[in-house]
């Protein structure tokens, strides 16, 4: 279990822009968090995330997205590894409203690179608190 | 009008938060309708198969839950490969959306 005093830094990616933004305002409102990325490009993520040099400590993943789709974001996320220097590995939750058996299977490989969760849309903050407490120890509570 | 309204938990957004954010989800929503309907003209599936994909998930995230189940029912057609009927699916789709925005106008005062 990860040790951390605060949520520093949490990526949303989801095709949808209005989803993006309703999930931000609900994380927002809970007040763990310091930095709320969105992005409804996943190719804009992983640019983000080379360019910063640091990887966010949650990532909230949709899976159906068009251009990239969520596992094609997982594969050039691990390519990422080589590139950014952590000690770490963020928490991926995957987001959708139906997994399916393909997609659970498919889910499994990514596991070791820190895919251990499924939450179904729409996010809420039970499954938020939910999440910090299963993997994150010491975060502090508003 | 037989609307199940949107419905605000606690464990969701504050209903201020919410109307603020209410508008630029019925922009996208609607967006979105108008390139599904070019996708079905161009018989795009894959696209129409994404976009209600898509509709679904941020259709439900705001509890618009009838907008939700349209574009569930479009959605499952697709998978099923039970496209005959389509058309009908995507114009009552369409409906939904703006009963649901109509709704939102009285219920919520957004513009």
């Amino acid at each position: 279990m990860k040790k951390i005093k605060k949520i520093k830094k949490i990526l949303l990616i989801d095709d949808s822009n209005a989803v993006n933004s309703r999930n931000e305002s609900l994380l927002r409102e809970m007040g763990l968090f310091d930095k709320i990325l969105k992005y409804s490009n996943p190719k804009l993520a992983i640019e983000s995330i080379k360019s910063e040099g640091n990887l966010p400590d949650i990532i909230f993943l949709d899976l159906q997205m068009p251009e990239m789709d969520g596992f094609n974001f997982l594969d050039q996320y691990i390519e990422l590894k080589g590139v950014v220097e952590t000690d770490y590995k963020p928490l991926i939750v995957i987001v959708s409203d139906h997994l399916g058996f393909e997609n659970f299977d498919k889910s499994k490989y990514y596991k070791t690179y820190g895919v251990l969760e499924h939450i179904k849309k729409p996010v809420d903050k039970e499954d938020v608190l939910n999440l910090l407490e299963e993997h994150f120890e010491g975060f502090e509570l508003p | 009008m037989t609307l199940t309204p949107p419905i605000l938990e606690p464990t969701k957004l504050s209903y201020e938060s919410f109307v603020q954010l209410l508008p630029f989800f019925f922009i996208e929503v609607k967006e979105d309708f108008i390139l599904l309907e070019k996708s079905f003209e161009t018989k795009d599936i894959d696209t129409i198969r994404l976009l209600t994909h898509k509709m679904k998930g941020s259709s439900a995230s705001y509890g618009a839950t009838n907008v939700s189940e349209k574009a569930r029912l479009l959605q499952s057609m697709i998978d099923s490969g039970k496209t005959h009927s389509m058309k009908e699916e995507i114009i009552a789709l369409g409906k939904t959306i703006e009963e649901a925005y109509h709704y939102s106008r009285e219920r919520f005062g957004i513009s």
